[in-house]
């Protein structure tokens, strides 16, 4: 015991004291245990040996010797109890020796145990620590792509918005363009047909005209003597339909038999070729107001 | 002020009045001009006088007439086969049958045989241009006329 306290480190020293206290207690148990059992026996033993000494003094030698002879016996027997005790004693200690040796060992063995337990354990908070921080910056890579993402929506929308407002912007130019063509177009087209209406109602005007003009002279007639000089010019209102509605002499010829017979020829002449409306709106209207000068 | 407002009316009047004219097609007042008359008489029609009793006359009142008024000269009495209708009494004349043939006077009647060589002739006399009775009259004669 003394050599393996100076081999062990303090630490060491201590687990082995209480090793070593530990098993001298479950010795002195055991031993206990056996001075509760055969030691009882060996006194009784002893006793029987004493009485039986004390009763051989009295006896013969051989008795004497046969009585040493025992106790001889008695002794070695002892003896050999004695060493086989140490024997025994001495085994007991090598067992626990041993035991404490294994509980030693088992110890060890648990501190390995412990320590790969302890290592395993760093391992693996390390790798879940490693874990964790890889975790970390995935998460981080993954928030910045979402923020780069975002980003770059943002930036699309609003280039698209921008796109349909511009898009929009030009809808609104061409149609305004759009407009003004067609306001030109329309403007155009309105005075054409102004310029054509008006074309028709020169025709028309010029092809009623002359019509009038026949159909009243084809009614003219003067007596004879008038004097050719003479010239009238009367004003004649017209119904829709060319009929002579009122003849009204606005420069007299001085001849009141002249004067008559042009009011009387346009009278004759009544209805007069007349244009309708749907010949043409303008001639239509004009033409129910007219004047005429008649010269012989 | 007072002054002002009504020039101001008037202005705005004489705007409104000026924007109307422009906005009316402006035609000129159209003026034609015919010359060129044919000179001779008044044509007259003279419808064949109608013999209300059914008796034959020997000779034609109208005809007789006529005769008389063209040769005064002012006259050009209208051929009766050119009428186109026959009327002795107000109610028939129909003015367009007249004015297409160009009759300018129209003279119409009626004769009732009295006696021998003796009538009573009614008559009417019309303006076809202004659509007016110019004369009427009744005569109870002889054919001496």
């Amino acid at each position: 015991m003394s050599d393996r306290r100076k081999a062990g480190s303090k630490n060491r020293v201590m687990a082995y004291i209480a090793a070593a206290v530990v098993h001298l207690l479950v010795i002195a148990a055991l031993l206990y245990n056996f001075s509760n059992n055969e030691p009882r026996e060996t006194i009784d033993a002893f006793e029987a040996e004493k009485i039986d000494t004390v009763k051989a003094s009295v006896i013969d030698e051989s008795q004497i010797k046969d009585q040493e002879e025992k106790l001889k016996k008695a002794d070695l027997e002892r003896e050999r109890k004695k060493r086989e005790e140490k024997q025994r004693q001495q085994d007991e200690l090598k067992k626990i020796q041993q035991q404490a040796d294994q509980e030693q060992q088992k110890v060890i063995d648990l501190q390995n145990k412990q320590k790969l337990e302890q290592e395993k354990l760093e391992s693996q908070r390390k790798a879940i620590a490693l874990k964790k921080k890889k975790d970390e910056e995935q998460r981080k890579k993954d928030e910045q792509i979402a923020k780069q993402k975002a980003e770059a929506e943002k930036k699309r929308i609003a280039a698209l918005k921008k796109q349909v407002a511009r898009e929009e912007e030009d809808l609104r130019e061409r149609q305004r363009i759009n407009k003004l063509l067609a306001e030109e177009e329309a403007e155009r087209l309105q005075r054409e047909a102004d310029r054509r209406a008006k074309e028709r109602t020169t025709t028309v005007m010029s092809q009623y005209s002359s019509k009038i003009e026949q159909a009243i002279k084809d009614k003219w007639r003067v007596a004879p003597g008038t004097e050719s000089w003479r010239v009238a010019k009367i004003n004649i209102k017209l119904s829709p339909e060319g009929e002579v509605l009122k003849v009204v002499v606005i420069n007299s010829s001085g001849s009141q038999d002249y004067d008559r017979s042009v009011e009387t020829a346009v009278l004759q002449a009544s209805p007069l070729p007349f244009p309708t409306a749907e010949e043409d709106p303008s001639a239509h209207q004009i033409l129910q107001d007219i004047n005429i000068n008649l010269k012989q | 002020m007072n002054n002002f407002q009504s020039f101001r009316r008037l202005l705005v009047s004489a705007t409104l009045l000026l924007a109307c004219l422009v906005s009316l097609p402006s035609y000129a007042q159209v003026e034609l001009n015919i010359s060129g008359a044919e000179v001779r008489g008044i044509p007259i029609a003279i419808v064949p006088f109608k013999v209300l009793d059914g008796s034959v006359l020997e000779h034609q009142i109208n005809e007789v007439v006529a005769f008389d008024l063209a040769a005064s000269g002012k006259f050009e009495p209208i051929a009766a086969k050119n009428y186109l209708s026959n009327p002795s009494r107000d109610e028939e004349v129909q003015w367009k049958d007249w004015r297409f043939i160009d009759a300018e006077v129209l003279v119409i009647g009626e004769v009732w045989t009295l006696g021998p060589d003796k009538y009573e002739v009614q008559f009417q006399m019309y303006d076809i241009a202004r659509e007016q009775r110019i004369g009427n009259g009744k005569r109870i004669s002889g054919l001496s006329m």
